[in-house]
């Protein structure tokens, strides 16, 4: 039996009921990049807009 | 924490580090957190990396990781930690890896950097002033944000492609807010960044048991708070947060004891924000597959929004 195969993913933080790597599923393969939310965006001239700002 | 306590628990039953003193380690860690005692948000980058170690590395590497969440430490309930992105709490290495556990394809590691002489002399009263407008007229969103907030770290955002950013937060250091202090704030919009900010940390806690919506993340949608279109799960994350911040600003603009001038700027932003969350609910509720979960608190969110109008 591997290492990964002793695991219970569902006893597991950060996996579905899948067995899936939830914490590292979107935006490519880096762990946690979908769950990075800077926010605050900035105008394409790099004005900033207040936290917050929609911009449209 | 039950289940961080419990993943914790099932690592040393099942062994995987093979090494008694490790796994006794872990339980005792597992213990530790089961009795609530609170981990250092440095202990969710050290547990993310013991699973990618596990799910690739050899054993050194396991026990490796294994021994830098041991290590990782508690803090004290209700104690914020403010660490400015200085050499003198930073090293080289360790500033590497707070980058790693904050960027992305949306945040380049360039643009978080070091804070000039000039700026550590004013951060501590400006996050002071934003702390102390929080416990003063804002009860409710004071206590659920140190129900969650470890740590504030302060860092000089820098531009990329003329985007810079406010503030981040991460599930790889869970509890910690990297802020960009070299911005200018009111105390009033500071305070929101980090209310914004800690309910975006309170939704990914939930997020590690539930996907709450279903799309594909490559469909893009407007985003309430970006200017580049987001994944649905952005959205959710946007109105979610706005809702908090809503809130927020909703104690400000009714407390018997805030000063005119800060009253009128909170009437300002809220009528913003709340537009704001109107154009990220209205995204959700025709494009969002929401699981069951996802839509009571996007559900939760409304109301709170509801509550404060």
């Amino acid at each position: 039996m591997t290492k990964t195969e002793k695991l219970d993913t569902s006893k597991l933080l950060g996996f579905d009921n899948s067995g899936k790597a939830i914490w590292s599923v979107a935006d490519g393969d880096v762990a946690g990049q979908d769950v990075l939310k800077p926010s605050g965006a900035t105008k394409p001239d790099g004005a900033v807009k207040p936290a917050g700002t929609v911009i449209k | 924490m039950q289940r961080f306590a419990d993943s914790l628990a099932h690592l040393a039953e099942v062994d995987v580090l093979g090494d008694k003193n490790l796994n006794n380690a872990l339980k005792e860690l597992s213990n530790r957190v089961n009795a609530s005692e609170i981990v250092a948000p440095v202990a969710f980058h050290s547990y993310f990396k013991l699973l990618r170690a596990i799910q690739g590395s050899g054993l050194r590497q396991i026990r490796a990781a294994a021994r830098k969440l041991i290590a990782a430490g508690f803090v004290k309930p209700g104690k914020i930690k403010v660490l400015p992105l200085t050499p003198d709490c930073f090293s080289p290495a360790e500033a590497r890896l707070l980058r790693q556990q904050f960027c992305s394809e949306s945040l380049k590691g360039q643009q978080v950097a070091r804070l000039p002489a000039n700026k550590i002399e004013t951060l501590e009263d400006e996050l002071a002033n934003a702390l102390r407008l929080l416990e003063l007229y804002a009860p409710q969103a004071n206590s659920d944000f140190r129900a969650i907030t470890r740590e504030i770290i302060p860092v000089c955002g820098r531009s990329h492609k003329g985007m810079t950013f406010d503030g981040c937060s991460s599930l790889e250091r869970w509890g910690a807010i990297l802020v960009n202090i070299c911005r200018k704030r009111t105390p009033l919009v500071l305070a929101e960044t980090l209310v914004h900010e800690s309910a975006h940390s309170l939704l990914f806690a939930v997020q590690l048991d539930d996907y709450l919506a279903l799309n594909p993340s490559t469909d893009r949608y407007h985003s309430p708070l970006r200017i580049d279109p987001r994944p649905i799960d952005g959205i959710f994350h946007a109105t979610f947060v706005l809702s908090y911040m809503i809130a927020f600003l909703n104690e400000v603009v009714n407390g018997s004891t805030v000063p005119d001038s800060l009253k009128q700027e909170a009437v300002t932003v809220l009528a913003e924000r709340t537009k704001a969350f109107n154009d990220g609910y209205d995204v959700l509720q025709a494009h969002a597959r929401f699981t069951s979960t996802g839509r009571k608190i996007i559900d939760m969110a409304q109301a709170r929004v509801s509550q404060a109008a």
